[in-house]
């Protein structure tokens, strides 16, 4: 190693290649070839939709579409029949790759393409290179259909029933694009129309023309006198006929001169070379005002028609003059459900129908003087009564559970009495605090919880409550009494009024010492009414607790303070469920 | 016989909807842009990703290659390269040994002890190519694999002639080292001695 020949150098270099080429490079897999073909072809297929108004750049999940040799029309790439006939559909873009191969020769060192992959190109089938053979564009031939009116109507809307079926899957993929890429090529079309030499003139002379003739008419009308309109109208009319028919023949006979004649309409339309296309646009415009103004004319028409048959059928009363529609209701009102109101007069009540009520109450607790001025305790048919009217202060001044006194009364003929006065007969003069020398706990010479005269817990003479004399019987209707259909003594369930009751204070409930020495927790349920007056009411426990809890609960209950719940815009009363929850720590 | 179609004349069919001119084109530079990519990166499938992008790029800017400045197959092995080198970095890491080693061989008819000697040469060849920097590597690959003229190397890795020359030797250096039991005149040497 001491010394390096001369050629050592070269004799390395070719040594190092020699061994560089013992590293051989694998060839690239048929996959590849594949893949590589199917970007390109996507790529195409991409460049293609982007220059197509019909499709938006973002649709390139749809950028295979297969023609058919025989009808010529493109499908989606899943057909491989021909919807319309039957033709075996050829695989995305052999029609193409056949069309390539017959637009370049391949090179001579590469006559046929060695990829396996697209060896289909030589089994393509002898009918689509028919299919696909060069046509001439010098050349249209056109088969005149003979066909009847009707028979030709019936295949263009097969044709675009079809076309219709074939846009479907497109449409529902993107409903909102396909609307657009459709509105924008319809306005393509609609401007190539519009822009071709002529049809903006004749639309515009068309339109112009048609513009006059309403003017005409609306001048017509707003001079026009009793007597002779008619003639005016008529002579119109043909008139305006007339200038339609003459600018048509000038079309049309201009449209067979052979030589470039222009008739007048032609020089007023400015359109002297392409008269079918002119045609074509005063026609469309011709249309379009028909309709609108068809339209119009015939909705004026149907209305003087309805009134002429309204005047036909009133005029027997030749006295009367129509002066106008008046709308009528089409049902009365109907009366509110429920109890009547209260009467202004002798009898009323909650009762819906008719009735006088009857009977009373009274009471006393046997006192010296007679029974003291005051305000009658809450009425009420329904609660029974618990505790009756006393105008003596309460003798347990702070009760652990108040009761409030009641009387049985139909609560619609005494409304709640809220003045800061003592319980009391309000028909008495006596100021001195005095139940009255009846018995039973009320007020008054009667007997019973009631106040007045008579006996049971109700209002002045008469037996078993209520008021009116005689035995009770609620009363109803009365003069002046109905449409009221309120029901005082409903109580409402929560969700069905129109504005839920509202809760200012809610106090807890305290421990009892018992309880917590018995360690004792747990929840307290109550069921209360929040009633319209603002009193809470008919307190019920429904899950309960031992050691006064319970009623600790219920204690705490009373004291809510609260705006009362609203029912079309009157104050009701509400259930209300409550839960105390009793935990120690 | 119609005349032989440049490269120049079948891109331009091609960009335009020619699928045949295409295939011609693709088969014309695909060998020779998947071998580049395949000794520059070590794997078939990366150098098949390669040659798929490379070619997809030409049809996506055809425009990018200028046929007054350069050949299309000059034009390919940059884009590929320029490619290759993208993935070698997304890679973060140099190609790997046990890459090339993991490669399939394509099987051939030899003596088994013939075939052994000659695969173990190649995966040691293979080695010391993976083995050497990147730019040192792209230009031996380019100059002795692909047989590009230096100024077309230079072209194709933009720099000039002279960097491509100063790179060709240092990595010729560096395989002649590691190679050096493989060389038949190093042998005679150590015979000679």
């Amino acid at each position: 190693m001491s010394e390096i020949k001369p050629d050592a150098q070269m004799n390395d270099d070719r040594e190092l290649r020699a061994l560089l080429d013992e590293w051989r490079a694998p060839s690239p897999s048929e996959s590849l070839d594949k893949r590589v073909v199917a970007a390109y072809r996507r790529q195409i297929t991409d460049a293609v939709q982007a220059s197509n108004p019909m499709f938006s750049q973002r649709d390139s999940e749809v950028v295979k579409m297969k023609q058919c040799s025989t009808c010529h029309e493109e499908f989606a790439d899943k057909f491989s029949f021909c919807p319309v006939d039957g033709t075996p559909l050829p695989l995305a873009g052999q029609a193409a790759a056949t069309q390539a191969a017959r637009n370049i020769e391949p090179e001579p060192t590469l006559t046929q393409p060695t990829i396996p992959a697209l060896s289909y190109q030589q089994e393509s089938p002898q009918i689509e290179m028919q299919a696909l053979a060069p046509v001439d564009d010098s050349y249209h031939l056109t088969i005149l259909d003979d066909a009847g009116l009707i028979s030709r109507l019936t295949t263009e809307l097969k044709a675009v029933a079809h076309q219709s079926q074939l846009t479907w899957p497109e449409f529902k993929r993107d409903p909102l694009g396909f609307t657009k890429r459709s509105i924008s090529s319809y306005a393509g079309l609609l401007g190539r129309f519009v822009s071709q030499p002529g049809v903006g003139a004749a639309m515009g002379v068309a339109v112009g023309s048609m513009l006059l003739l309403m003017l005409g008419v609306i001048l017509l009308e707003r001079t026009r006198s009793a007597g002779a309109t008619r003639a005016i109208m008529v002579g119109f009319g043909l008139l305006a006929v007339g200038m339609l028919i003459t600018i048509f023949s000038g079309w049309f006979s201009r449209d067979n001169e052979t030589t470039v004649g222009v008739s007048r309409a032609g020089s007023l339309a400015g359109a002297r070379n392409d008269s079918n296309n002119a045609l074509a646009g005063m026609i469309a415009a011709f249309v379009f005002i028909f309709f609108v103004v068809g339209g119009v004319i015939g909705w004026n028409f149907y209305n003087d028609w309805r009134h002429k048959q309204i005047a036909a059928a009133d005029r027997q009363r030749e006295d009367l003059e129509y002066m106008g529609d008046v709308s009528i209701p089409q049902e009365q009102e109907t009366p509110k459900p429920g109890a009547a109101g209260m009467n202004k007069g002798n009898g009323g009540g909650s009762k819906p129908q008719y009735e006088r009520p009857h009977g009373g109450g009274g009471g006393g607790r046997e006192e010296q003087t007679p029974a003291s001025a005051g305000r009658l305790p809450q009425a009420s048919l329904t609660i029974p009564q618990v505790l009756a009217p006393d105008p003596h202060p309460p003798n347990i001044p702070h009760p652990s559970l108040p009761t409030a006194a009641t009387i049985n009364a139909d609560p619609l003929l005494f409304p709640t009495d809220t003045r800061p006065l003592p319980y009391g007969d309000p028909h008495s003069t006596s100021t001195t605090p005095s139940s009255g020398p009846g018995t039973g706990n009320g007020i008054g010479t009667g007997a019973g919880g009631g106040v007045g005269s008579g006996e049971g817990g109700g209002v002045g003479p008469g037996r078993g409550g209520n008021t009116g004399g005689g035995d009770n019987s609620p009363g109803g209707g009365g003069p002046g009494g109905g449409g009221g259909g309120y029901d005082p003594n409903h109580i409402f369930q929560s969700r069905e009024v129109t504005v839920k009751a509202r809760i200012l204070f809610k106090p807890e409930a305290p421990y009892t010492e018992e309880a917590r020495r018995n360690q004792i927790t747990g929840t307290v349920v109550l069921r209360a009414v929040l009633s319209s007056n603002g009193s809470v009411t008919g307190i019920r426990p429904v899950r309960t607790l031992p050691n006064g809890l319970t009623e600790q609960a219920i204690a705490a209950a009373q004291k809510i303070k609260f705006v009362p719940a609203q029912h079309e815009g009157r104050n009701v009363s509400q259930y209300i469920q409550i839960e105390y929850n009793f935990n120690l720590y | 016989m119609p005349e032989r179609i440049t490269d120049e004349r079948a891109l331009d069919r091609a960009v335009g909807g020619d699928e045949t001119a295409f295939i011609l084109l693709y088969e014309r530079h695909r060998d020779a842009v998947f071998r580049f990519a395949y000794r520059l990166l070590g794997s078939a499938e990366l150098a098949e990703d390669v040659t798929h992008d490379c070619f997809l790029s030409l049809m996506r800017r055809p425009r990018s290659f200028d046929p007054t400045r350069s050949q299309l197959r000059t034009y390919l092995f940059a884009a590929a390269r320029n490619l290759a080198f993208k993935r070698l970095q997304a890679r973060g890491q140099d190609v790997t040994v046990e890459d090339l080693a993991a490669e399939p061989r394509l099987p051939e008819r030899e003596e088994p002890l013939q075939k052994l000697l000659r695969e173990e040469l190649e995966r040691e060849v293979s080695r010391a190519v993976a083995g050497l920097p990147p730019l040192q590597r792209e230009a031996l690959i380019l100059f002795e694999y692909e047989e590009l003229s230096l100024a077309e190397v230079a072209m194709i890795v933009g720099k000039d002639v002279g960097t491509v020359k100063a790179r060709l030797h240092r990595a010729r250096q560096r395989l002649r080292k590691v190679l050096a039991p493989y060389f038949n005149s190093s042998r005679e040497t150590v015979a000679a001695e």
